[in-house]
């Protein structure tokens, strides 16, 4: 029990460390409803001359889905920079001998952040929702649990992949090229940018095999076209990659701390 | 009893190497070079329960290298380290229980926060109780005289108080060994001054081990009853702190500024150098008295301002190398 105990309490300590950021959070919701504002003259463009709906996605709920994997992205915490950093400049000395495990000590920190980052977000983002198109048409509230969990398993993916693409500093001078590589695929083949159902036929097959799909578009297609089955199938994939990814930034973790040259003496 | 043993130990770092000039960098690109560096070569040494030692050196003489192979977070490349009978590159987290840790230069405190939070955080994960943690708070508290910073966020407290909350933090579990590695560091005069009361007191009550690191003569003179001098990864010196006094740290500098020009001519005072009214100069206190010394200078004339310190650790080293390389020469102490 206080080995759970003390991850709970570091999330509780992160938010609220974080909470000093509120402000900043909420000045960087500008750009969130700017970005929107762009997607919805962007669709109803291209709506005016597609007919009604496109892929089985209305302009009310392609622009829900936008929100949606905005709020993921958006809402993820600074976990690869900070690590990089704790790794490059030596920090992470004072992590490593105190008794808990890393990866899972930062996990909890990230959630402490996204917390309130996500908190500030799904306001202005419920909001710009009702603000440009009015409420997400055939939503039924008894859904959102289900929705939720999708979401925060997202960006527990999202986390454990960022994680192990930072622990690459250990052994790497320079790692933020993957951090960029990896934002760029979420932004594609994750259907962050339009939905992947819109893709050609076989990039559409790869694409929802791939890790960045359950990222943001499996979440997010749930959130405005809900079905049991289309969860339950979501979900497994979601679970099935957050434990590889898990795997992976452990075994990174294990080796990288065998290899650490702590800088700076 | 000994609480740490060392044998023979070891580390290598792989350090890339690089030519000057961008013909260098493309170089480095295709073939890449490396140089291995002994950071640690081959020492061995002990620390008895209940001591305080003090680990001193020049910057980069491996001090902050032993320190973290000494808590786990260094794998060693060779050799056998003992600390409270646990391995610590293999037993880093049942270890951590036992042990405290500052880096002078590093934060385990959370930024925004007050030193209360984190002092709660730190509760948790090393799974203590909250009653006991609440007694542990006040007493370190009322020992550290840090009362009205506990719920100041970390940001807004100055060095000095920092790090004095930053030793309280590593002292939540009741530590049996406490590494503190350069906890001086970058402290002004005063502050450094209640720092070392502080270790010492906490050495007397507590009955911890406290093994720190220093590039600070002082630290040592004030704190330790031994110190082992290291440079270049090897341990120039294993001494009593009595003995390296007497033998290596007899020189004191002594800076004076006239009012007028004046003529030193004092035996046992060396010259080191004259600029206009400024004078520095070096005694050795094994030979004459200081303040008979002093006295004579200040006859000489009208005297502007004076301070009196100990030459760098630098220094102190080379005269060990000097002294043991002549051999034999030494003044041993009857003790």
């Amino acid at each position: 029990m206080k080995k759970i105990a003390k991850y709970l309490h570091v999330m509780k300590v992160s938010a609220s460390n974080n909470l000093v950021y509120v402000s900043n959070f909420i000045a960087r919701n500008f750009f969130f409803m700017f970005i929107i504002y762009i997607m919805l003259m962007l669709w109803t463009n291209i709506y005016s001359q597609k007919g009604s709906t496109i892929a089985g996605f209305s302009l009310n709920q392609i622009i829900w889905y936008l929100i949606v994997t905005e709020l993921v992205t958006l809402s993820r915490s600074n976990v690869f920079t900070e690590v990089s950093r704790d790794v490059k400049n030596g920090n992470i000395a004072y992590m490593l001998n105190k008794p808990y495990n890393y990866i899972f000590y930062s996990l909890s920190n990230s959630l402490g952040e996204i917390g309130v980052k996500l908190f500030t977000n799904v306001i202005i983002g419920v909001a710009i929702g009702f603000l440009y198109v009015g409420p997400l048409i055939n939503f039924d509230f008894r859904h959102l649990p289900f929705i939720l969990l999708s979401l925060l398993l997202g960006i527990i993916i999202n986390f454990f992949i960022h994680i192990s693409l930072s622990l690459t500093a250990f052994w790497l001078e320079e790692n933020s090229p993957f951090f960029w590589i990896y934002q760029k695929l979420v932004f594609t083949l994750g259907g962050m940018l339009i939905p992947i159902d819109m893709f050609p036929n076989w990039l559409e097959k790869i694409a929802k095999n791939l890790p960045f799909a359950y990222v943001t578009y499996g979440p997010a297609r749930l959130a405005v076209k809900f079905s049991y089955s289309d969860f339950v199938s979501t979900v497994l994939f979601q679970l099935g990659y957050l434990l590889l990814f898990l795997i992976i930034s452990l075994l990174i973790f294990r080796k990288g701390v065998r290899a650490l040259n702590v800088n700076g003496g | 009893m000994n609480i740490i043993n060392v044998k023979n130990l070891k580390k290598n770092f792989k350090v890339k190497t690089k030519k000057a000039g961008l013909k260098g960098s493309i170089q480095s690109i295709f073939n890449p070079t490396y140089r291995e560096v002994k950071a640690v070569n081959d020492i061995s040494f002990e620390v008895e329960k209940g001591e305080i030692l003090a680990f001193i050196g020049p910057n980069g003489a491996g001090k902050s290298t032993t320190i973290k192979m000494l808590t786990g977070i260094l794998h060693p490349t060779s050799g056998d380290i003992d600390v409270i009978g646990l391995i610590p590159a293999k037993n880093r987290k049942e270890l951590s229980y036992k042990i405290g840790t500052v880096f002078g230069q590093k934060s385990q405190l959370w930024f925004h926060l007050p030193p209360l939070d984190s002092f709660h955080l730190l509760g948790k994960i090393y799974e203590l109780s909250d009653s006991y943690v609440e007694k542990r708070i006040a007493y370190l508290t009322e020992l550290f005289e840090i009362k009205e910073l506990l719920e100041i966020p970390i940001r807004k407290l100055s060095l000095g108080q920092r790090i004095r909350c930053e030793i309280a933090a590593s002292l939540l579990h009741n530590p049996e060994i406490i590494f503190l590695d350069e906890p001086t560091i970058g402290l002004d005069v005063v502050v450094k001054q209640k720092i070392r009361d502080l270790i010492k007191k906490l050495n007397k009550e507590e009955k911890s081990t406290i093994f720190l690191t220093s590039h600070d003569a002082g630290d040592i003179e004030q704190l330790c009853k031994r110190a082992i001098i290291i440079n270049h990864g090897e341990i120039v010196l294993n001494e009593t702190v009595k003995n390296l006094k007497y033998n290596y740290m007899n020189k004191k500098v002594i800076d004076i500024k006239y009012n007028e020009a004046v003529n030193i001519n004092i035996p046992d005072v060396t010259i080191l150098k004259s600029k206009g009214y400024a004078v520095k100069v070096e005694i050795d206190s094994s030979v004459c008295d200081i303040d008979e010394i002093i006295t004579e200078l200040i006859k000489l004339g009208k005297v502007a301002d004076i301070t009196i310190s100990d030459p760098p650790l630098e220094e102190i080293i080379s005269n060990i190398y000097q002294q043991k390389s002549i051999g034999g020469d030494r003044v041993e102490e009857d003790s």
